[in-house]
């Protein structure tokens, strides 16, 4: 496991993959710093920070690292080489998974100097800053799981890298989307009953069994209009709120404006991250099904 | 020891692999032998862990590969089709890598590195990236990562495919090497490479094996004949008559029938008759009754590629479809032909894929002839039931340099030019 840890971690500088994506996340955050914190003589980090997540620049550069993980193994029929190793896959998805969080702390622990340097021109909240690039580390690995799982469904990195974006971009405007809708108990019946039609189309073409997929689809929408029909107010504006809920993006802005360090929100991306390495680990297991 | 149970593989309807079994005893090369599709590659996949079988068990000795994977792996290494290779690595640093990933003690690693780099002759590119690597040279990082961890059982898959005739040479007398103290399992579709390598053949015909054995067995266990090429010089009438009052010949054909200016007739005829008994005499003395001379006369066994075909041809249909797929892709110019020079003996194809694999490519450019040799499946679906037409026809377009001729394939085969007689005469009887 460390062999493929040490191989994954080399790759990524031996390709400039790992430095450019240093180099943005750098650049993005000395700007943002810059202009928030030098120009604008504003001690808080996290608002710098913040900006990252704001501006779409996590969800732009992190599918670049994260987009030949498993597709380019596939690509190159490398993963043969992985199969036959006498390694169980999970070993081999968190070495991959473990080095392209390693990369990602390259620069976040650069960061972690700003809060010193700006200290000695003003007083610095450090339990906010360190709070805040603690989270986004958190909030960083949850998204590289996101982006290894897609990875792991396609051959192509450059598809990988688009579908990852745009399945990033959805998540970051869904609360949006959400509080768009009405909050009438019908609409918000009604998204949740597509939400569960999507996730039986999305069983059926990963299993291409009928059954499993009408059950996983089915069943829920079932279960929806039975407690809708019980109590139609539970439903008021619960989609937005479930959405809100869900939306990682959002907690991160809550916790860095609003100064609360929320730990529901680092167990919140601890279970994505965990999640989806699992998926990851079960789509490279699937492979070997075909 | 490999034991492979009941070995079943579906994709989606289609039947890759149907209730296969097989043991693959230690110290042995065995050769997978099958057309394209046959389910080689299926098995070796499956044999290595990179594929779950639809049922069926495979153990390696004694542990499941589905069951206890790790340790199962631990005792074989394996070559894909396609070398896994992380080309943006140095040789040395990828199977210090490999030997890494399969836990050789790390104060090891360096010795095992080294020494699996000397047998496989890659130490001089050791600290090139392998992406400006040879294919020859990266098919020798392959098998050296194969190698790496001492595994008890070496897979290679399909492992001189795409490569020049001398590396082609130099693979094989590796994997020759590796079996002196190793079980090696190598998969083909040319019969001649497998025959010289292996000591046990498998055949894989649509997923089932259709022979399994000793190379020897298998060939006397089928009903064979031999084959005989003759030149007369006198006309097509007087040879037709002669053949037929010779009795134990099964059939024959004239192959081709000319006159000269001065009046002269000069006949070719294939000959078919049982290999146990041996009609050259009798065949010599008829002619010279008529005082007809007997310019030139060549026999042939009947060889491996009879032997694979007694075994397929009952699939011809399933056959078909293989065929076609790859007739499909269009550039299938540079396929090397399971049907390849199989004469052994013959002077202009001594090369690469002759079964005679130790004198062979004495001289290069014969076997550069010899690479861009094509084969088109179609022909050989339509000369399949007459297959020493379709020896001579290939021998005729080695020699035409003429690839695309399907003519010369299919119909009157001898190209009755003196020089070609000739040189086919000298690695034959030759009366």
């Amino acid at each position: 496991m460390l062999a493929i840890y040490k191989r994954e971690l080399r790759s990524y500088f031996t390709n400039m993959l790992g430095c450019a994506f240093s180099a943005l996340l750098l650049a993005a955050a000395g700007f943002f710093s810059a202009q928030i914190n030098i120009n604008s003589a504003q001690s808080r980090l996290e608002y710098s920070l913040y900006m990252l997540v704001h501006y779409c620049i996590l969800i732009i550069i992190v599918p670049f690292l994260t987009m030949r993980s498993i597709a380019e193994e596939r690509h190159q029929k490398t993963e043969q080489l992985l199969f036959s190793l006498p390694l169980p896959i999970w070993k081999i998805v968190l070495a991959k998974y473990f080095a392209m969080l390693t990369v990602c702390l390259i620069p976040v622990v650069v960061l972690c100097f700003y809060p010193i340097f700006f200290s000695f021109y003003g007083t610095v909240n450090f339990v906010g800053a360190y709070a805040s690039l603690l989270l986004l580390v958190f909030l960083i690995a949850a998204i590289i799981a996101i982006g290894m799982f897609v990875s792991s469904l396609f051959e192509n990195q450059i598809i990988a890298v688009i579908v990852s974006i745009g399945l990033l971009l959805v998540l970051y405007f869904l609360t949006y989307i959400a509080n768009s809708i009405s909050s009438a108990a019908v609409t918000s019946l009604i998204a949740f009953c597509c939400v569960a039609f999507i996730f039986g189309l999305i069983v059926f073409f990963t299993t291409k069994n009928e059954t499993a997929a009408v059950l996983c689809g089915g069943l829920p929408v079932i279960g929806l209009i039975a407690y809708y029909l019980s109590n139609k107010n539970a439903f008021i504006g619960a989609f937005a709120e479930v959405v809100s809920y869900l939306s990682i993006f959002d907690r991160y802005k809550e916790t860095v404006i609003n100064g609360l360090f929320d730990i529901t929100a680092l167990v919140y991306y601890i279970t994505i991250a965990v999640v989806f390495v699992f998926v990851t680990i079960q789509s490279v297991e699937k492979r070997r099904w075909n | 020891m490999i034991e492979v149970k009941n070995l079943t593989k579906r994709y989606g309807n289609t039947l890759a692999l149907d209730n296969i079994s097989f043991t693959i005893e230690t110290g042995k090369i065995y050769g997978l032998l099958g057309p394209n599709g046959a389910g080689k590659s299926t098995t070796m996949n499956i044999i290595t862990g990179c594929l779950a079988a639809t049922s069926g068990e495979v153990l390696i000795n004694g542990y499941s590969i589905f069951d206890e994977p790790v340790e199962a792996k631990k005792y074989i290494g394996y070559l894909p089709e396609q070398p896994p290779l992380y080309t943006d690595m140095t040789p040395a640093e990828y199977l210090y890598f490999v030997a890494e990933a399969k836990g050789v003690r790390a104060d090891e690693i360096p010795r095992a590195v080294e020494e699996v780099m000397e047998e496989t002759g890659i130490t001089d590119v050791a600290d090139r990236l392998i992406k400006n690597l040879s294919k020859g040279y990266r098919q020798r990082v392959g098998i050296a990562q194969a190698m790496l961890g001492s595994p008890e059982v070496i897979i290679l898959d399909e492992p001189t495919v795409g490569l020049d005739p001398q590396q082609i040479i130099e693979i094989r007398e590796l994997i020759k090497s590796l079996g002196r103290d190793r079980t090696v399992i190598l998969s083909s579709h040319i019969l001649p490479e497998v025959s010289a390598i292996c000591d046990d053949i498998i055949i894989i015909s649509h997923g089932k094996i259709v022979a399994n054995g000793p190379m020897r067995e298998i060939s006397s266990s089928l009903k064979s004949e031999t084959i005989m090429d003759i030149t007369v010089k006198a006309t097509k009438d007087e040879v037709t008559s002669v053949l037929s009052s010779i009795s134990g010949i099964t059939r024959f054909e004239i192959t081709e029938t000319s006159t000269d200016a001065s009046g002269v007739s000069t006949t070719s005829a294939k000959v078919h008759y049982p290999t146990d008994i041996d009609l050259r005499e009798t065949v010599t003395f008829a002619f010279s009754d008529i005082r007809r001379a007997v310019i030139s006369m060549t026999v042939e066994e009947s060889s491996l590629e009879d032997i694979f075909l007694q075994l397929t041809s009952d699939k011809a249909a399933a056959f078909d479809d293989t065929a076609n797929s790859d007739n499909g892709d269009n550039d299938n110019v540079s396929q090397e032909n399971i049907f390849g020079s199989n004469d052994v003996s013959e002077s202009s194809g001594s090369s690469f894929a002759t079964s005679n694999a130790d004198d062979e490519l004495e001289d290069t450019d014969d076997a550069d002839d010899e690479s861009i040799y094509s084969y088109n499946p179609e022909d050989y679906l339509a000369t399949q039931d007459k297959l020493a037409d379709y020896v001579d026809a290939d021998e005729d377009s080695l020699d035409d340099d003429d690839n695309n001729d399907n003519n010369d394939r299919n119909g009157k085969s001898v190209n009755a030019s003196d020089n070609t007689n000739d040189d086919n005469a000298h690695g034959k009887e030759t009366k």
